[in-house]
Order: C-alpha cells, then sequence, then structure tokens
C-alpha cells in the first residue's frame, strides 16, 4: 500500500509541467492551424454559415463557443473519472447545455441587441460538433487543464474561420464592416453594386469551402489529409 | 481525480443506483446553479426589453438614441401614455407600456386596451404613436407609426420581426425601409388607401409604399398589419382627433391624463 503510494508522488512531481509548458501550448495552438476543427476535422460547419452574414455576430458567435468549448471540455474532466459509462452522453450534454444557456443569459442581459441578431444561433451552439466532439475526444480521457487549453483552441480555430468569413461576407455583401461603411459612397455612384449572395447562406458555403482548399493547401502538413 | 479516490472504492460508478443517483444530483446542481443565474440577470434583461420598446417609440418620431440614460430620458420628457378601448372611450389607471397588443386584438372591442402614445418636443407638433402588429412570413412582425396632428400622415414609422428571412424580409426593421413611410398617409379622401406594395412601382404618390424586393410575404404582411391595425384603432383616433381639438396646443390630451409610464 505505501509503496503504491509513495510511486503515485514521484509521478506527481516528475509529471508537474509548466502551465504553459510546450506540450500544453501545442493543445493552445494546434486547432487553431494544423488541426483546424473547420477545415481540418470538418466539424461545426452549420452556424459558422449562419452568423456570418455580418462580422459582429460572428464574433460574438464565436466568443461563445470558445467559453462553451473551453469550460465544458474543464468540467467534465474534472468529472471524468465519476461519470457513469452507459449516461455518460447525457451528462455531457447537461454540462453543454447549461453553459450555453449560461451565455444566452449574458448576452440578453449585457448585449442585447447582439443576442436578438445571433437568435437562436446561440441555443444551437449545444448542436454543435465541436463541443461534444472535444469533450469525447479529449475532456473524457485528459486531466482538466490540458483538456480546458484543448477546448480553448479548438474554439479559436473555429472562431477564426468564423472571423474570416464574416469579414468576406459583410464587406462584400453589404459594404460594410462592423457597421462602419468601408466601400466609398463613390463606388455606388459609379455603379458598384453590394453581392447579394454575400447576404445568403450559401455564400458561406462558398468561402468556407475555399478555405478548406487554401488552408489545406498553404499548410504543407495538411496535404493527404483526409 | 481526488474525488475517485474516496468514492469509488464504496459504489460501482456502472451500476443502476449510482447512474440514478449522479443523474438527480447532476440535474439538481446544474439547475440550481442556472436558476441564480437566471434571477439574477433577470431584472437586467427586463430593463433591456423595455429599453428597447422605449427606444422604438422615439424612433418612430424620428429621435434616434442609442444610450440607456438618454431613451430614459427623452421618453420621460417628450412622451405620455394614453389607453382607450376599441370603442374609443378612454381608460385611466391601465399601463400602457405594459399591454400586449395582440393579446387585446382577441378581445371584443368594448375590452380592448389600445395604447396610444403621444410625443411631444416643445415647440414642435405633437405627434400620435400607435402600436401595429402582424404576421410576417415566418413569424410574427409588429412596429410603432407616428402620425402628424391630422392624424392621417405618417411622420415616422419603425418595425421589427421575430424570425424574418436575414436580408430579406429582416430587413423591415432597417432605416432605409422605414424611411419610405415618412410623408405618406393612411387615407384619402374619406377611405384607407395605404399600400405597401411588391416591387417595381409605377405608381409613386403618398398612399403607395415601395416594399421589399424578394420578401413579398413580408411586404404583405407589412401592408395588411397597417391596415388592419388602423382599422381596429378607428374610433381611438377619432377620439384623439376629439381631444386634440379641444386642447388646441396644449400638451395634455385630456385634462388630468396620468402620466403612466412609471415615473
Amino acid at each position: 500500500m505505501t509503496e503504491a503510494v509513495t510511486l503515485k508522488k514521484e509521478e506527481k512531481k516528475k509529471r508537474r509541467e509548466g502551465l504553459f509548458s510546450k506540450r500544453y501550448r501545442k493543445y493552445l495552438v494546434d486547432p487553431i492551424n494544423d488541426n483546424n476543427p473547420i477545415t481540418v476535422q470538418v466539424l461545426g460547419i452549420c452556424s459558422a454559415l449562419a452568423v456570418t452574414v455580418k462580422l459582429e455576430p460572428a464574433i460574438v458567435m464565436a466568443l461563445a463557443v470558445i467559453f462553451v468549448t473551453a469550460f465544458s471540455n474543464l468540467i467534465i474532466s474534472f468529472l471524468r473519472d465519476t461519470i457513469p459509462f452507459r449516461i455518460r452522453m447525457i451528462v455531457q450534454l447537461v454540462v453543454i447545455a447549461s453553459l450555453v444557456i449560461i451565455v444566452d443569459q449574458v448576452l440578453k442581459a449585457f448585449a442585447y441587441d447582439v443576442s436578438k441578431q445571433l437568435s437562436v444561433f446561440v441555443g444551437l451552439i449545444i448542436t454543435n460538433c465541436i463541443v461534444m466532439g472535444r469533450l469525447e475526444a479529449f475532456a473524457m480521457s485528459n486531466s482538466p487543464w490540458p483538456s480546458f487549453l484543448d477546448g480553448m483552441g479548438n474554439g479559436l480555430g473555429y472562431g477564426a474561420i468564423l472571423i474570416i468569413t464574416g469579414v468576406v461576407r459583410e464587406l462584400f455583401g453589404s459594404g460594410t464592416l462592423l457597421g462602419w461603411q468601408i466601400i466609398p459612397p463613390s463606388f455606388y455612384e459609379a455603379g458598384y453594386l453590394n453581392f447579394g449572395l454575400g447576404v445568403m447562406p450559401p455564400a458561406a458555403l462558398l468561402i468556407v469551402g475555399t478555405l478548406v482548399w487554401v488552408h489545406r493547401a498553404w499548410n504543407r502538413k495538411l496535404i493527404g489529409v483526409s | 481525480m481526488f474525488v475517485k479516490e474516496w468514492l469509488m472504492p464504496k459504489w460501482d460508478k456502472n451500476s443502476t443506483a449510482y447512474s440514478i443517483v449522479y443523474a438527480l444530483l447532476l440535474s439538481v446542481v446544474f439547475g440550481g446553479v442556472l436558476a441564480v443565474v437566471a434571477s439574477t440577470l433577470k431584472p437586467l434583461q427586463e430593463r433591456n426589453i423595455r429599453l428597447e420598446k422605449m427606444s422604438y417609440i422615439l424612433r418612430a418620431a424620428r429621435l434616434q438614441l442609442s444610450d440607456p440614460h438618454s431613451i430614459e430620458v427623452a421618453y420621460r420628457q417628450y412622451v405620455t401614455e394614453y389607453v382607450f378601448n376599441g370603442m374609443g372611450e378612454e381608460l385611466k389607471g391601465v399601463k400602457a407600456f405594459d399591454i400586449v397588443l395582440k393579446k387585446e386584438l382577441t378581445k371584443p372591442p368594448q375590452q380592448q386596451r389600445l395604447p396610444v402614445y403621444l410625443f411631444h418636443k416643445q415647440g414642435e407638433e405633437p405627434l400620435v404613436i400607435i402600436p401595429v402588429e402582424g404576421m410576417g412570413l415566418w413569424g410574427p412582425i409588429w412596429g410603432y407609426v407616428a402620425l402628424r396632428s391630422d392624424l392621417n400622415t405618417i411622420y415616422g414609422a419603425v418595425f421589427d420581426h421575430k424570425s424574418e428571412t436575414p436580408g430579406l424580409g429582416a430587413e423591415i426593421n432597417q432605416q432605409w425601409f422605414q424611411e419610405r413611410f415618412v410623408g405618406k398617409v393612411f387615407a384619402r379622401g374619406g377611405s384607407y388607401c395605404l399600400r405597401v406594395v411588391k416591387p417595381p412601382v409605377f405608381q409613386q404618390d403618398e398612399c403607395t409604399v415601395d416594399g421589399l424586393s424578394g420578401a413579398t410575404a413580408t411586404t404583405l404582411g407589412v401592408d395588411e398589419m397597417l391596415r388592419r391595425c388602423r382599422g381596429i384603432y378607428d374610433k381611438v383616433l377619432k377620439s384623439v382627433a376629439h381631444l386634440l381639438s379641444q386642447s388646441k396646443g396644449s400638451v395634455t390630451l385630456v385634462a388630468g391624463a396620468k402620466n403612466t409610464n412609471g415615473r
């Protein structure tokens, strides 16, 4: 008995890494580039189409997903050894749903206009495959801090794609960015028209598809990855 | 983690009993947390909803404000609330702001409580603002129409929706659409004439408003909403006209009318 305890103590000493050791930084940074949830893992596409008509909702949505993924990873990781196998998905859903409801309530209280723009899409974060995907793939079998970093990293990767798509769609679909008129009136007078397709979902499909292609071509490590 | 060390040896985590207790405990804990969050934030949320309604009424009077404090100050300063029933009789002691128009319209006219908001800035003509509500393509649409003292010419209008198509029907809440209603009239020669028409519009007069291209259902919804609600408010506006002519330029419609916007 005492031998097992001393062995554990030594293991713990060895494993005491810095909070931002190289290995941990990888959890945070990988999902932004090499393992991007949208362009590489191809998860969470749906909301990427809906909320990117303008940039502001895209940013808020990205922040919401970062929060939910990071903290659900953290909570589930703490609970991972206590969750009965048969109800594990239900437990995950309860955690995700609770966090999403909190985000929704906070938005309604502190950013009412944005919450109206996002409407049902905040609630749909519960169904976002990225969140549950990371819980199953990572948080269920890793300790809290790395899980938190992984969740945060995946949220950031998702956010990056969302923001790029939002910029393109708002700029070309409405001529503005964050509400500020970017395309000068002189262009409109010369006959320039906003790309009507930009404010419709198919535009997001085309943009995200192009991003998948560009990302996988530019990042050498992704060539050949399915 | 530490939890497993003192809990696990005692109980098999894959047993049915454990699962049931675990699920119950999870529900109670997370339910509790959510209840606390929701009730703590509720006052802020309700304030936001009230502020939005106030800002819409002000925007119908073409007063655009965005920060909460100035919205509240302007509303208190310029807006007086009144309630009438469907027969045009004034109802005192009823808070206009909290009335849900849609519910009132299911009642017979005698029992309806219809709000009227009088907007009066010192030195300017008073505006009579009425709420309107209707159906868009996917869900409810609503708004506020500000009428000049002839109670026929539209000074300004504000619309909003719940779930119209972004970029199409949803554009009814944009200023460029709402501006189309400025200067239009409800009736000409005593009969209702206002139409919100699907483009292209060949007839440009004070009774015709360009609708939204590609958003026919929403456009027709707005048209129907205005027509129907104007009809419902018919007797009310007659009473308002009578009272306005009596007071001849003074602020209150009726002597002793209560400003019921919760000062």
